[in-house]
């Protein structure tokens, strides 16, 4: 009983004395925060530091080595390079496999070069393979972030960049870009469409974007494809596939003749990666813009149309009976051995170049893209993967950056035209430069063993000024025509631009919304087209209704309308 | 008798510190768990307030905005509370009445081998699922149930028809305690052996020379000498009610069953990751879940006083 209750006392008098030391502790912490997110607001409105020259009047020219080996003029926000040499930390997701052997990316070449022009050192942080997602969410749990922050849209700030930068973790670079990166402005000044994209609804800049130079952008390069070889066995071309009976007919033929076990693959939401089969219905499974107008695909009389003829493709084989476990992907033992004969495919899966080189199929095997099909000859198909000139997300600098200005100008580089082909087309013998001036990729790229290890060496294998055509002039034949017939007989239309950005509380209320109906999409869907669910598409169209899929649209349609009102 | 001890106690203050005197060891080896418990168990109780906050890690609970019951109202509002709540339950207490059983049963057919040597084998054998990794054991779940898989094969041998048992709603739960079993019935055993090994050979003897054969002495000694074990297991379990395995569920459920699959955490792990780390929302349903099994392990606990005089506390 003694010993029962000094156990006691300790106990409390150990809960106390903890409790207090952790608050003051996370007070402290508190207040540190605030104050630098304090300081790095004010910093944005400050004027010039006293150490560092600005660009506002003079233009500040660096000479680098150009590609040619040429000495280059380089537009720039401070003078290059610096005297004093700046070490920057640059937490990077290579994502694919663009190591290789090396430690880091700060190894390869061009990252070398950059560094001997600048004196800028860039000390690389990459997360684990797999684990980005995390240790990008786990950086704003930390103490000190690292100066540059490569933002993919599944590693973004739970709440939006914007939130990121009120909260004090992003520096907002609308006036830093106008100081100190003369290339980027000058881009945003020449082409409208890149200025409205990448900046948010209020003008900021909050970014360094990724884009794709626009005279050589990112065009569609996915979508539904179809094994050649097996098609010319029952005496048809990928050209005949142009409507949804031309795909009936060859599917069914093809699973007649015994060529595969189930002729068309699709994914476990009845549908593709970019809803490519279902455009020809004039909907998707997400919300679409019609002539500026939000809604949501599936409450659309297409998705119902189109559920009905999967439903006779399911009765009929043509689809897996079990879609439902299907991934985005089929499995590769399952395309090894012929089970499918046409499936959703990047363009860089098409022809025989993955395939076989990892796996070794079939004799012949060709997997070409095919149109989208649609309902009637002629007619358009308006979804699929948009056209890039810019994509959505890019690069941040945070709040807990010491040289932002130096930072801001070294990133500005990469945005400069000479700057830029190094990065693209590498240095030495990376590249091979054409008649015409312009340069493509030397077999060191196009024809090395591991691809993307050759690529994370060699050149920067995401460039923040990309030059697309440095990779589909490398395409094979086989991918050149895929991307032919995905562009054919379609546009992006009705796709809703990835630039629209919601505020957080729109946010918020449109995913708790959503949460319930997605699920309810993606299940009914599957149920629908397997013949067990208790909705026909009317009663099915009306609950979503219920569920207040209308103030979701709404919701919607306002950031679409701020968005084209940049 | 109370009274007269009491009269000869010192005052409180004194005794503790005539009593750390004497045991200044003891309380110097007690020092480690209270700080482990106050600074792992005790101070994160306080992070629940994040559950009634829209809570931002940079903010910290001092600055977060308050939103009273908002995530709550949320989860409870969604069409699908009530058949995540039934999913969670039933696949527990199917988990709960197969495994039991079979366990135990398992168990005592191991206390009953005699030859060591055979022991030894099964029980490594039967282990040995349990350390692979779920992920793994749900990789090979998924082949063996898909079409053309050896488990479907087996069933269609009953049903005539070859299904993919994994997209079929009714089959989902069965899959899941089955595998369950599976994995975990070699390890379950452990805590039972142990038990089964604390009982005095002597009352063994004693039976024999009442003349009990080996059935009736499982029945009459190995069990009730094991009882006290199970009671308490099961009481622990049954306060684990709500936390389902959300790993298992992901890996091996699909919109075709999520009539049969979904449960509370699959649900959140969903939602959440559509709209990133909702700390709040998390928070709040975890503390649901919690409560709950706080009601129910308290009720198990006061039936199982009452029946079996077994009990945690």
């Amino acid at each position: 009983m003694k010993q029962k209750k000094a156990a006691v006392f300790f106990l409390v008098a150990a809960t106390v004395l903890l409790l207090a030391v952790g608050c003051t502790k996370e007070n402290a912490n508190q207040t540190d925060a605030a104050a630098k997110a304090a300081a790095s607001n004010a910093a944005s409105q400050d004027t010039a530091k006293p150490d560092t020259q600005t660009a506002s009047q003079d233009e500040i020219i660096s000479t680098f080595t150009g590609i040619d080996g040429d000495p280059i003029q380089v537009k720039s926000g401070v003078q290059f390079p610096l005297k004093d040499t700046v070490t920057l930390t640059f937490w990077y997701d290579p994502g694919w496999n663009f190591i290789g052997e090396m430690q880091s990316l700060g190894e390869g070449e061009v990252w070398k070069w950059m560094e001997e022009q600048t004196n800028v050192h860039i000390e690389f942080i990459h997360p684990a393979s797999g684990t980005g997602e995390q240790s990008y969410q786990l950086l704003f749990a930390s103490d000190k972030m690292p100066d540059i922050l490569y933002a993919t849209p599944k590693y973004e700030y739970t709440y939006g960049a914007q939130a990121a930068v009120d909260d004090g973790y992003y520096y907002d670079l609308t006036e830093y870009v106008a100081k100190y990166a003369p290339n980027y402005t000058k881009i945003l000044e020449t082409y409208p469409v890149i200025n409205s994209n990448v900046k948010t609804d209020d003008g900021k800049i909050l970014s360094f974007n990724q884009m794709y130079m626009p005279e050589h952008s990112k065009a569609c390069n996915a979508g539904p494809s179809i094994r050649a070889d097996l098609l010319e066995k029952i005496g048809m071309k990928v050209e005949d596939l142009v409507t949804y009976d031309d795909w009936h007919t060859a599917l069914t033929k093809l699973k007649d003749a015994g060529l595969c076990e189930v002729p068309l693959h699709i994914s476990k939401t009845g549908s593709m990666e970019y809803d490519e089969f279902l455009a020809g219905y004039n909907t998707a499974q997400d919300f679409i813009v019609v002539d500026g107008t939000v809604k949501y695909g599936p409450i659309e009389d297409g998705y119902g149309e189109y559920i009905d003829m999967l439903k006779q493709w399911y009765n009929e084989g043509l689809i897996d009976s079990d879609f439902g476990l299907n991934a985005r992907d089929p499995e590769e033992v399952d395309v090894i051995n012929n089970k499918y004969a046409a499936w959703w495919s990047y363009c860089s899966w098409n022809g025989t170049k993955k395939w076989n080189a990892s796996m070794g199929v079939a004799d012949g095997f060709n997997l070409i893209g095919t149109r989208l099909p649609v309902k009637e000859a002629g007619q358009i198909a308006h979804y699929r993967t948009p056209d890039l000139i810019n994509n959505e997300y890019g690069f941040h600098i945070t709040a807990d950056c010491e040289n932002v200005e130096v930072a801001v100008a070294w990133f500005d580089l990469w945005y400069d035209a000479n700057v830029s082909l190094v990065a693209n087309y590498g240095l030495g013998d990376t590249h091979i430069k054409n008649a015409d001036g312009t340069y493509d990729w030397s077999e060191k790229l196009t024809k090395a063993e591991d691809a993307s290890a050759a690529r994370g060496r060699y050149v920067l294998p995401v460039c923040p000024f990309e030059n697309y055509t440095r990779i589909s002039n490398a395409w094979s034949d086989a991918q050149k025509e895929s991307q032919k017939n995905w562009l054919a007989s379609s546009d992006y239309a009705y796709f809703y631009p990835n630039y629209v950005v919601m505020t957080a509380e729109e946010n918020t209320e449109c995913s708790t919304i959503m949460a319930d109906i997605k699920t309810f999409v993606e299940e009914e869907t599957y149920k629908m087209v397997a013949g067990n669910s208790s909705y026909t598409f009317e009663t099915f169209k009306d609950h979503i209704i219920k569920m207040g899929i209308e103030d979701a649209v709404k919701i919607k349609q306002d950031a679409y309308i701020r968005y084209i009102n940049r | 008798m109370k009274k007269e001890i009491k009269k000869y106690q010192k005052p409180f203050k004194e005794r503790v510190v005539r009593d750390f005197k004497m045991n200044k060891a003891v309380y110097f080896m007690l020092l480690p768990v209270i700080v482990y418990f106050v600074v792992y168990h005790y101070v994160p109780m306080a992070g629940l307030i994040a559950a009634f906050q829209d809570y931002k890690i940079k903010l910290g609970y001092f600055h977060s905005h308050f939103v009273g019951l908002k995530h709550f109202k949320r989860f409870f509002e969604s069409i699908y509370a009530w058949r995540l709540i039934k999913n969670t339950f039933l696949i527990s207490i199917k988990d709960i009445v197969w495994s039991y059983p079979l366990t135990i049963g398992f168990a005592l057919l191991l206390n009953e081998v005699r030859n060591k040597g055979y022991k030894k084998f099964v029980q490594t054998v039967s282990y040995l699922p349990h350390f692979i990794s779920m992920v793994v054991v749900c990789g090979l779940v998924m082949d063996f149930c898909k079409k053309g898989g050896i488990l479907s094969i087996i069933v269609s041998f009953f049903t005539g028809t070859e299904s993919s048992l994994l997209s079929e709603a009714a089959n989902f739960q069965g899959i899941f305690v089955g595998t369950g079993i599976w994995q975990g019935i070699g390890y379950g055993t452990i805590v039972y052996l142990s038990a089964i090994s604390g009982i005095s050979p002597e009352l063994y003897e004693a039976a024999k020379v009442d003349g009990a054969g080996r059935l009736k002495q499982t029945w009459h000694i190995t069990l009730p000498g094991i009882l006290p074990t199970v009671v308490i297991m099961l009481i622990l379990r049954v306060g684990s009610i709500m936390s389902v395995s959300y790993q298992k569920i992901i890996l091996l459920y699909s919109p075709a069953v999520y009539e049969t699959a979904d449960v509370i955490s699959s649900y959140v792990y969903r939602v959440g990751i559509a709209e990133g780390a909702e700390y709040g929302f998390s928070s709040a349903v975890g503390l649901f879940q919690s409560v709950v099994n706080l009601a129910l392990i308290i009720i198990a606990n006061k039936i199982s006083a009452k029946i079996t005089e077994t009990s945690l506390w």
